[in-house]
C-alpha cells in the first residue's frame, strides 16, 4: 500500500474507537429500557442510529482532513463525527442529554453540532447536503482552500435535495465531496426498489462531475478515492461524488426487529466485518501485529469510557433552560 | 410615533434596495442569493440596481432550487457569511420549507446557541392583483407559528429600510416579508402611502416594537403589511364619522410587541384585528388573545377580526376584493363595535 | 351487547360510531365493546335509528342491550348533553356586561344591578355605567367625620337619656345656654363621674371642667371647647360662646378648639324641640340637651294658675361607666342651680 503507515494506523485506531463507541452506547441504550422496550425510558432517550461495520467510509477521509473542513451527515453520524475529531466527552454528554453536551442537551443524537471541528447532522433526510453547499460558498467568500463533505445515505440520493445540491454545486464549482454511504438499505427498503439505476455514482454525469464507486467497504480504497475528490476540490476544480458500498451491521434503529433483512445476508455481512477484515491485513503486512492490536483496543476502549463516565457524570440541564437558546 | 425628519422620499421598494446596499457597502461577510436578484434585479426590486454595483459574486442568481440555495443560504451562515436569501413568493415555502423551518430556525436551539444562523430571508408576500391562490398568500401567521426566526413585515418605507439593516445585522435567522402591493411598484396599482420620507444615512427600526400609525381613542385597530394602509384608511373616513381609530402597525410578528397591544387596549377598550393572512389558527387569535391576557378588565366588547376566510385566495378580481380585508371591511367592524 | 367471554364479566362500551339519534342500516357497524380486554365490533341488528345508547365507559352486563334502534328518530335524547348549567331557581340571573362595564362599576359604586345594557343582547357597556351615572359622592369631609363619630358613639356606649322637666318663673331666662353651661359647669364639680374621659374601658376623670358646646354650622354639627368653664364668669361664658359660634361658622376653629372636652352642652330649643336624645360625644360618658322654653300655666304656692316657664333638660349619660342614679342626681342638683339662678343675666 502506498499510504504512510501512520495514516492507516490512525485509520484503525479510529475504526476500533467508532466500533467501541457504538457498541457501548448500544448496550446502555438497552440497558434500562427493557424487558418491554420504552422508547423513551432510560439514560439515552428517543431513537438511536448506530453506524457499526460503516467504520470505512467515514475514517478513509479523516487523514486528507485540514482545519477549518465542514462535515454535514445524518441521523446515523457517530462515526462520522469521532472520525473527524468531534469531543467525544461532549458528544456523549449530548447523547445522553447532559448540560455538558454539544447542545447543552438540546439536540441529541440526531443533531450534534460543533464548531469545532465543523460538523453539523440532521435527522431530515438530505437536509445537510445544501448546508455543505453553502459552507464550500463560504469558504470561496473567504479565499481558503478548505472544503465540504456530505455525507447522506444511498436512500437520500432519491431526495430533492440531492439533485438541487450537487447541481448547485456543480454549477458555481464549489468545493465540496458528496459522499454516498451505500449500506443497501434505507430502513427497510432496499436499493433495488427504491433507485433507477444501480449506481448513484452513475447519477454525477447527470451534472457534469466526476462519480467514483468504491465497491468494497475497505479504508484503504475510501482512503484512495476520498483523497483525490478532497484534492480536486481544494484545487478550485469542483465536486465529486463517491458511493461507497457499505455494511450496516445492526438495524436501522436499535429495537429495530431487522426481519426484512435474511439471515443469510446478515451471515455474510458478518463475515467480512470491516474491522476484523482491515485488522487482520494490517498484521498480515505486519503492519500492525495482534499485540499491537490488543494494545490499540485497550487505548480506544479506554478513551471511550471516558467519555462515558463524562456524561454520566455531567448534570441535567434545569427544565427551564428549555427557554434558552432560542435567539442569538 | 416617530416623526421622520427628512425631505427625501422613496417607494418601500426602493428602500429595501437602498438598505441591502448599504449593508453590502460596509460588510463584506453580506451577499444576496435568489432567483432573479442578479440581472432582473429582484422580480419586485428588492436588489434594483445591485449587480452592477458588486457584482455576480455577491449578488447571485440561483436555479430554481429552493432547498438547494435557501440550505446553501444556511451553511454559508453556520460559516461566518451573512446571506440575504429571497424567497421569490413566500408562496412557495412548500418546496424548501424543511431548510427554513426545520435547519434554519433550529441550529442555533440544537448546538445550545453555539452556533449562529445569520440569514435573512426575503420574501415577497400579499395578494389584491388577481394573482389568484398560489401567488397571493401572505403566511406569516404560520411562520410566526414556528419557533426560532424573527419575521418581520414592514408597510412604510421608512420601516422597510430600518426593518432590513435590523435584519442583516441580527444574528439569528429573520424572515423578511414584503407586501407586494406596499412596495410602490410601477406595474401595480398606484398606491400613495408607498412612498414616504426616508433618511439617507443608514438606521436601524428595532424588531419587535410596534408603531402607532395613527393615535385614537375610540377603537384600536392592529394589522401589519399592507393593511395597515387600509387601516388608515378607514381610520379617515371613520374621523368624519367622529369615531377616533387608534392603528397600531405591528411591524414585527415574532418579536410580537405584546405591551403594545396591551396598552393601546386599555386606552380605547375596543379591538378590530385586521389580517389579510387566512382567519384561523393565526395572527388575530393571536392579537386577541393577548389583549385579553393583557387589558380583560378593559374590554368593553369583544374583539372582532377582520380577515381574509379560510378559503384558497380566488383569482376573479370581485371574488379576490370581497375575501381580502378591505377599507370597507374595516370601517364596518369598527362601526359595528362603537354602536353595538 | 354481544356475549363476549365466558367468564361473563360486564363489558364496557369503548367506541361509538354512531350519534344519539343518527340512523343506521342493518349490519352497520355501530360501536365496539370490550371486556376482559377482549374487543368485539358490534353490527346493527336491524336499520333504524341508534337511540338510548349506553355511555361509553359505563359498566353493561354481557347479554344486556346497549341501546336500542327505534323506527324514527328519537324527540327526546336520553344522552342530550347539557347545553347550559343549570341555575338552582333561588339565584339570581347573571348580570351580562363588559369586563370595561364591571370594573367601572367598582370604581363608581355602582351596583350594575339596577342599569339596563345598551349592547348586543342586553349587554351592559362602559356608557351605560357612566350614563347611569356615579352615586352621590361619598360622605366626605366634615359630613364624614361626622358620621364616623356618631356612628363609633353608637357602637361604643350604652346610652341611656334621662329627661327633666325645669320650671322657671314668670320671666322666661335670657341666654339660658350661657346659664347652663355655667350652672353646669360648677355643678360637675362635685359629679366627677360624669366629667372626663374614657380610653377604651378606663374612665378618667378629669381635673378640669371643659365643656364643649355643640354649635351648628352650614357643613355640620361641631362642638368646641370652653376649658374650664367653671372658672368663668357667666358674662365671660356668654361672650366665650358666642365668639365660638361666630369661628364656627366662620370656619375659623383650629384643632385645639376641640380638644380637651370633659362634658357637652347641646341646645336645640330654639328650633323647637323639647327632649331629645342627644349622642354622647366620645370620648367623654355624658351630654346634656336643652329644649325650648314655654310658656305654661304653673301653680304658684296658694295653688293658683299662673304664668309660667317649662324647659326640658335631656341627658344622655354612657350607663357602662355611668349609673341613672348618679346621673338623676346630677340632673337635681343641675335644675336646682338653675332654677336658684336670678331670671335675667347680666
Amino acid at each position: 500500500m502506498d499510504i504512510p503507515n501512520e495514516h492507516l494506523v490512525d485509520m484503525y485506531e479510529t475504526m476500533v474507537r467508532i466500533r467501541r463507541f457504538e457498541e457501548r452506547i448500544r448496550e446502555m441504550y438497552f440497558a434500562d429500557k427493557l424487558p418491554a422496550f420504552d422508547i423513551a425510558a432510560g439514560l439515552i432517550p428517543g431513537e438511536m442510529h448506530l453506524a457499526a461495520g460503516q467504520e470505512p467510509v467515514a475514517v478513509g477521509m479523516r487523514p486528507h482532513l485540514k482545519a477549518g473542513d465542514a462535515i454535514t451527515a445524518t441521523h446515523r453520524p457517530h462515526h462520522i463525527a469521532i472520525a473527524q475529531g468531534v469531543d467525544l466527552n461532549k458528544m456523549a454528554a449530548e447523547i445522553f442529554g447532559r448540560e455538558t453536551g454539544l447542545g447543552r442537551g438540546k439536540g441529541g443524537h440526531m443533531h450534534l453540532f460543533s464548531v469545532e471541528p465543523n460538523f453539523g447532522c440532521s435527522g431530515i433526510i438530505g437536509e445537510g447536503m445544501p448546508v455543505a453547499v453553502g459552507a464550500a460558498l463560504a469558504f470561496r467568500f473567504k479565499g481558503t482552500d478548505n472544503i465540504a463533505l456530505s455525507y447522506f445515505g444511498e436512500g437520500a440520493a432519491n431526495q430533492g435535495a440531492f439533485h438541487e445540491s450537487i447541481n448547485l454545486a456543480a454549477l458555481w464549482k464549489l468545493p465540496v465531496v458528496f459522499v454516498c454511504e451505500d449500506n443497501a438499505y434505507a430502513i427497510s427498503v432496499p436499493k433495488a426498489a427504491s433507485t433507477a439505476i444501480p449506481d448513484n455514482s452513475d447519477r454525477a454525469s447527470a451534472y457534469g462531475i466526476p462519480g467514483v464507486l468504491v465497491s468494497e467497504n475497505d479504508p484503504v480504497a475510501v482512503y484512495e478515492v476520498m483523497g483525490a475528490a478532497m484534492d480536486r476540490a481544494r484545487r478550485g476544480e469542483g465536486p465529486s461524488l463517491i458511493e461507497i458500498k457499505t455494511d450496516r451491521l445492526w438495524g436501522h434503529f436499535e429495537g429495530d426487529a431487522d426481519a426484512y433483512r435474511d439471515d443469510e445476508f446478515k451471515d455474510e455481512m458478518n463475515q467480512r466485518d470491516p474491522l476484523v477484515v482491515f485488522g487482520q491485513r494490517l498484521a498480515d503486512e505486519g503492519i500492525l501485529s495482534a499485540e499491537e492490536q490488543t494494545a490499540i483496543q485497550e487505548v480506544q476502549y479506554a478513551i471511550v469510557e471516558e467519555a462515558l463516565e463524562f456524561a454520566l457524570a455531567s448534570p441535567y440541564p434545569e427544565p427551564e433552560a428549555a427557554l434558552d437558546h432560542v435567539f442569538a | 410615533m416617530t416623526t421622520v425628519e427628512t425631505d427625501r422620499k422613496l417607494t418601500m421598494q426602493k428602500a429595501i434596495a437602498e438598505a441591502v446596499f448599504q449593508e453590502m457597502d460596509v460588510d463584506p461577510s453580506v451577499f444576496v442569493m435568489g432567483e432573479d436578484v442578479g440581472v432582473y434585479g429582484g422580480i419586485f426590486g428588492s436588489t434594483e440596481g445591485l449587480l452592477d454595483k458588486f457584482g455576480p459574486e455577491r449578488i447571485i442568481d440561483t436555479p430554481i432550487s429552493e432547498t438547494g440555495f435557501i440550505g446553501a443560504a444556511v451553511g454559508a451562515a453556520i460559516n461566518g457569511m451573512r446571506p440575504i436569501v429571497e424567497l421569490m413568493f413566500v408562496d412557495f415555502f412548500g418546496v424548501c420549507m424543511d431548510q427554513i423551518y426545520n435547519n434554519m430556525a433550529k441550529i442555533h436551539y440544537f448546538s445550545g446557541g453555539n452556533i449562529k444562523v445569520p440569514v435573512v430571508l426575503t420574501t415577497a408576500v400579499g395578494g389584491g392583483y388577481s394573482d389568484a391562490g398560489q401567488h397571493s398568500q401572505t403566511l406569516w401567521g404560520m411562520f410566526a407559528h414556528l419557533p426560532g426566526m424573527k419575521v418581520v413585515a414592514p408597510s412604510s418605507a421608512y420601516d422597510a429600510k430600518g426593518l432590513m439593516i435590523a435584519a442583516i445585522r441580527d444574528d439569528n435567522p429573520v424572515v423578511y416579508m414584503f407586501h407586494k402591493g406596499a412596495l410602490g411598484l410601477g406595474w401595480m396599482v398606484n398606491n400613495p402611502r408607498a412612498t414616504g420620507p426616508v433618511p439617507v444615512e443608514p438606521y436601524e427600526v428595532p424588531i419587535g416594537e410596534a408603531r402607532i400609525a395613527r393615535e385614537g381613542s375610540d377603537v384600536t385597530v392592529v394589522t401589519i403589511g399592507l393593511s395597515v394602509h387600509k387601516a388608515l384608511d378607514a381610520a379617515e373616513t371613520l374621523d368624519s364619522q367622529g369615531v377616533s381609530v387608534e392603528v397600531l402597525d405591528l411591524r414585527s410578528l415574532v418579536p410580537l410587541d405584546r405591551e403594545a397591544v396591551v396598552a393601546s387596549v386599555q386606552k380605547t377598550h375596543r379591538l378590530v384585528v385586521v389580517d389579510e393572512d387566512y382567519q384561523s389558527f393565526g395572527m388575530t387569535g393571536e392579537i386577541i388573545t393577548t389583549a385579553v391576557e393583557g387589558a380583560f378588565e378593559y374590554l368593553d366588547a369583544p374583539p372582532v377580526r377582520v380577515a381574509t376566510p379560510d378559503i384558497p385566495i380566488p383569482y376573479s378580481h370581485g371574488l379576490e376584493k370581497w375575501a381580502l380585508p378591505s377599507e370597507e371591511r374595516i370601517v364596518a367592524a369598527v362601526s359595528g363595535l362603537v354602536s353595538g | 351487547m354481544p356475549i363476549v367471554t365466558e367468564a361473563g364479566e360486564d363489558a364496557v362500551i369503548t367506541a361509538w360510531f354512531v350519534d344519539e339519534g343518527q340512523a343506521c342500516q342493518a349490519d352497520q357497524l355501530i360501536a365496539e365493546v370490550q371486556a376482559e380486554k377482549i374487543a368485539v365490533e358490534v353490527q346493527a341488528p336491524v336499520g333504524g335509528y341508534v337511540v338510548n345508547r349506553v355511555a361509553i365507559g359505563d359498566p353493561v352486563p354481557q347479554g344486556s342491550p346497549i341501546c336500542e334502534i327505534s323506527e324514527s328518530p328519537a324527540s327526546v335524547s336520553r344522552a342530550q348533553p347539557a347545553q347550559i348549567a343549570e341555575r338552582s331557581p333561588g339565584e339570581p340571573p347573571p348580570i351580562r356586561a363588559s369586563p370595561a362595564a364591571k370594573r367601572l362599576g367598582r370604581e363608581l359604586g355602582v351596583d350594575l344591578a339596577g342599569i339596563a345594557g345598551s349592547g348586543p343582547g342586553g349587554r351592559i357597556t362602559e356608557d351605560d355605567v357612566r350614563r347611569h351615572g356615579a352615586p352621590a359622592p361619598g360622605l366626605q369631609g366634615l359630613r364624614a367625620v361626622i358620621a364616623r363619630n356618631m356612628r363609633q358613639s353608637h357602637a361604643e356606649t350604652a346610652p341611656v337619656t334621662l329627661f327633666t322637666t325645669v320650671e322657671f318663673g314668670a320671666e322666661a331666662p335670657a341666654n339660658i345656654t350661657a346659664m347652663i353651661v355655667s350652672s353646669a359647669a360648677v355643678v360637675l364639680r362635685d359629679h366627677p363621674t360624669l366629667n372626663g374621659s374614657r380610653t377604651g374601658d378606663h374612665f378618667v376623670p378629669a381635673a378640669a371642667v371643659n365643656l364643649a358646646v355643640a354649635v351648628q354650622t352650614d357643613d355640620g354639627l361641631v362642638a368646641p371647647v370652653i376649658a374650664n368653664a367653671d372658672a368663668l364668669a357667666l358674662g365671660a361664658l356668654a361672650d366665650t360662646i358666642k365668639d365660638l359660634g361666630r369661628r364656627a361658622r366662620a370656619k375659623t376653629l383650629t384643632a385645639s378648639d376641640y380638644e380637651g372636652g370633659t362634658f357637652t352642652v347641646t341646645n336645640l330649643g330654639s328650633l323647637g324641640v323639647d327632649g331629645f336624645t342627644p349622642i354622647i360625644n366620645l370620648p367623654q360618658v355624658a351630654i346634656l340637651g336643652v329644649g325650648a322654653i314655654r310658656r305654661v300655666p304653673a301653680f304658684d304656692a296658694a295653688g293658683t294658675v299662673v304664668a309660667g316657664h317649662q324647659m326640658v333638660l335631656s341627658l344622655t349619660f354612657d350607663h357602662a361607666f355611668v349609673d341613672g342614679a348618679p346621673a338623676a342626681q346630677f340632673l337635681n342638683d343641675l335644675v336646682r342651680v338653675l332654677t336658684a339662678q336670678p331670671a335675667t343675666s347680666g
